[in-house]
């Protein structure tokens, strides 16, 4: 059909009751195609249909019309599920298997020799950052530790195609950060990522393209670069400028026929002050 | 070798069964992680504690209460493993979404429920091996403490029941074969007998006496406790009064005749029992008398004042008795397929019914499952009314009546209910079908056929229920 990775036409999902009865449109005629390789990212405000979307593409849930392609396969495809990733909201883990159980038994599901599948446990683990506390049972873990299982799992399989909705919540700025290491990663490796989220710093860190939902329409969809960029403005960031010569550069702007909006001390995000305060104890002592 | 088996195990590993067996494991493993392991030991030591509680009755008797009481404790038990731990694990899945994890991965639906139905159906194995070793050693011990004996044995029916007047030129006056149920009774002063026709014992199942087993239902006027039986037999022609024989209690003699239309003179042994109403009784015969495989046992009463009630299984040869432990192992074998049986249900009911709608599912077949039976036998009542009722009406029409008059249930109701009913029965299985803990208390060892019996339908119904399940939950959505 095409090469596109994931593709979708008129998709449309009206949720109704139990009688049937029309109750609420959350995803309206939706048109999406994302290539190999590309890290999509999926906005919206809470409810606008994101995560209505993913569910339709993992083939939890039957579109009311229109289509939807993952790998050139209807999602509900069995075969399609060995080769993606999937990263739900929250992580919905069986709480009595420690970390290490629950991601071998997901690797058995995917018919993983045994050695293979242990080495592949620990790898993950050793990523996510809970070596320490892989025997522990999912019942004692924290709720960003519970999703680090989640993420986990969601890579067991090595897989070409991940979704991950909203993949930083729920995450203290060091792993949130790694997260985001990660998904470049994978983007390094040629996989495709499709990921929700309403962290636009996240978003804007690792994203090449965005939709936009609002109300279960896709509103705005391009490459994150253009749509963020405004086209007559034009950023200067100058190292080592004393202060009493900013005059002579705002005099040279409007000789060039440049309008002058501001000129403020460049501030480093606070993500990077956070990491920069917590992170090198972090890095030794990692929970 | 060693690498045969692990390109064995991978081999299963990447096969349609490789997830079934690892939603089978997690299902084992959130068991023992939930402590249902432990509390099964808990429940054995308590029930065979629970024996202490028991009347002080009679050795014999007491060992035969024991293995009841143990057989439906254990099925209880197992019972609520299959509607209460397995009828809510699916709904609990999809209530708190980890569905969403499974589904994403190469796991079919119908590797999900079969997976899980795999898990449960080992769980309830485990149990039953565990909980049956114990009962069977507690039994043990205490049979071998009271000195009672506790070898069952089994049944061989006759082929064939009648009831003969034996007077010269009188015609069989009811009869049936093996197929067909018997129900008649030997009543007045006529000279009436009624025979056993049993054609297909084999020899090398009985002993050197070999034990015929007889169990009457006695009627008459004032409630009646005893009766004399005369039991008449027609040994091969070679087989005369000898020591054997004798040593029995038989006599064999040439004068009498038994059956018109027999050879005369016939050939015959015979011996008087005195019979309790409903009390089983057992008397032996030489084994030699049944070497061709057939031989018929007649009943007469000795005095004429006492009805005798015939039915097919009124008498009955015993044959050499076999092993309590491995009876009782077939008793739970019956047992684990209701368990089967209701898990298939429950499990089905799960995927489209929440937690505790499905709860209230299981109980209700489980309660309809064993009264089904009782309802059943009840059917060919109605059908008696349809004859009767299409009948009068009949004569009805033929009198110029009009079908109004009659305050009778319509013809046409009656069927249609009747119709009804054997649908919706049909769907519900009959519980008390698996429990052989009758046949065992008295005494009898539990028939393969019964076994195969209940295995097919268990069979039929698990795979249905299943089948049902994984249609519904193809259908379901996960929101
Ligand atoms: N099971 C359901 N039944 C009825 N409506 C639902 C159901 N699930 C979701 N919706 C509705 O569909 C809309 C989209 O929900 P969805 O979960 O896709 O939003 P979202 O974009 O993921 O939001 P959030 O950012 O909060 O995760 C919402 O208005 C929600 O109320
Ligand atoms: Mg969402």
């Amino acid at each position: 059909m095409s090469d596109f990775v994931i593709e979708t036409q008129g998709l449309t999902k009206v949720f109704t009751d139990f009688w049937g009865r029309r109750k609420h449109t959350a995803v309206k005629s939706l048109d999406l195609q994302i290539e190999r390789g590309e890290v999509f990212g999926f906005l919206g405000p809470n409810g606008s249909g994101k995560t209505t979307t993913m569910k339709m593409l993992l083939g939890l849930l039957y579109p009311t019309s229109g289509t939807a392609r993952v790998l050139g396969k209807d999602p509900a495809h069995i075969g399609t599920k060995e080769r993606i990733g999937f990263l739900p909201e929250e992580s919905y883990l069986y709480r009595f298997l420690t970390a290490v159980e629950t991601l071998e038994f997901y690797g058995k599901l995917f018919g993983i020799p045994r050695a293979d599948r242990k080495r592949r446990a620990q790898e993950l683990l050793e990523i996510v950052g809970l070596k320490d506390a892989m025997h522990r049972p999912v019942r004692e873990y924290s709720k960003g530790m519970a999703r680090r299982v989640g993420i986990a799992q969601a890579l067991i399989n090595d897989p070409e195609v991940v979704f991950l909705d909203e993949p930083t919540s729920g995450l203290d700025p060091l792993v949130s950060r790694r997260m985001k290491d990660l998904i470049l990663d994978l983007k390094r490796q040629g996989k495709t990522v499709f990921m929700s989220s309403h962290l636009l710093a996240d978003i804007e860190d690792v994203c090449d393209r965005v939709g936009i939902m609002h109300l279960g329409e896709l509103r705005a969809n391009g490459p994150l670069r253009d749509m963020i960029r405004i086209q007559d403005k034009t950023c200067l960031v100058v190292h080592g400028l004393a202060p009493n010569r900013r005059l002579e550069i705002a005099q040279a702007i409007e000789a060039a026929d440049g309008l002058l909006e501001d000129i403020t001390d460049q501030k480093r995000s606070l993500e990077d002050l956070f990491l920069g305060v917590i992170g090198q104890d972090k890095e030794d002592g990692r929970r | 070798m060693k690498r045969r088996l692990e390109a064995l195990a991978l081999g299963i590993l990447r096969s349609p069964a490789g997830p079934v067996l690892a939603m089978a494991g997690l299902t084992l493993r959130e068991s023992v992680r939930r402590k249902v392991f432990l509390t099964i030991a808990v429940f054995a030591v308590v029930m065979v504690g629970a024996t202490a509680l028991l009347p002080a009755i009679d050795p014999r008797d007491r060992v035969a209460l024991i293995q009841t009481w143990a057989q439906r404790s254990i099925t209880f038990f197992g019972v609520l493993i299959s509607v209460f731990l397995a009828g809510v694990s699916l709904p609990e899945d999809i209530e708190e979404k980890r569905v969403f994890m499974l589904l994403t991965k190469p796991l079919s639906r119908w590797q999900l429920l079969t997976g899980r139905f795999a898990g449960f159906a080992g769980l309830l194995a485990v149990f039953l091996a565990a909980t049956g070793l114990v009962s069977t050693g507690f039994i043990r011990v205490v049979a071998a403490r009271s000195g009672g004996t506790i070898s069952p044995v089994s049944e061989v029916r006759a082929l064939q029941t009648r009831i003969e007047q034996e007077k010269p030129g009188s015609v069989v006056t009811a009869e049936s074969s093996e197929a067909v149920p018997f129900f008649g009774t030997v009543r007045g002063e006529g000279e009436t007998i009624a025979v056993w026709y049993f054609r297909n014992l084999d020899p090398s199942d009985f002993d050197d006496s070999v034990r015929l087993r007889y169990d009457f239902n006695l009627t008459g006027p004032g409630g009646v406790q005893f009766a004399d039986l005369v039991f008449y037999l027609r040994p091969p022609a070679e087989e005369t009064d000898t020591d054997a024989a004798r040593a029995l209690g038989w006599k064999v003699t040439f004068e009498r005749q038994i059956v018109p239309g027999q050879p005369l003179p016939g050939r015959v042994a015979y011996r008087s029992e005195t019979a309790k109403a409903r009390v089983p009784g057992e008397i032996r015969i030489p084994k030699a008398w049944i070497r061709s495989g057939s031989i018929d046992v007649g009943v007469k009463r000795a005095k004429p004042s006492t009805n005798l009630d015939v039915e097919s299984w009124n008498v009955s040869f015993l044959t050499r008795a076999h092993s309590f432990e491995m009876n009782f192992a077939r008793g739970l074998m019956c047992t684990f397929l209701m368990w089967i049986v209701l898990l298939s249900i429950t499990l089905a009911g799960s995927t489209f019914m929440t937690a505790p709608v499905n709860i209230l599912f299981g109980v209700s077949v489980f309660v309809m499952g064993n009264m089904i039976g009782f309802i059943r036998e009840s059917l060919p009542t109605v059908d008696e009314r349809i004859v009767m009722a299409t009948k009068a009406d009949e004569e009805a029409v033929r009198h110029g009546h009009s079908h109004g008059e009659t305050d009778d249930i319509p013809v046409p109701v009656l069927k249609a209910s009747l119709a009804v009913s054997r649908a919706v029965m049909g769907l519900i299985p009959d519980l008390n079908a698996y429990d052989a803990s009758g046949t065992m208390l008295r005494g009898l060892d539990v028939p393969g056929s019964r076994i195969r019996d209940n295995g097919l339908t268990a069979l039929a119904f698990a795979g249905g229920a299943l089948l049902i399940g994984i249609a519904a939950l193809r259908l379901r959505e996960f929101r």
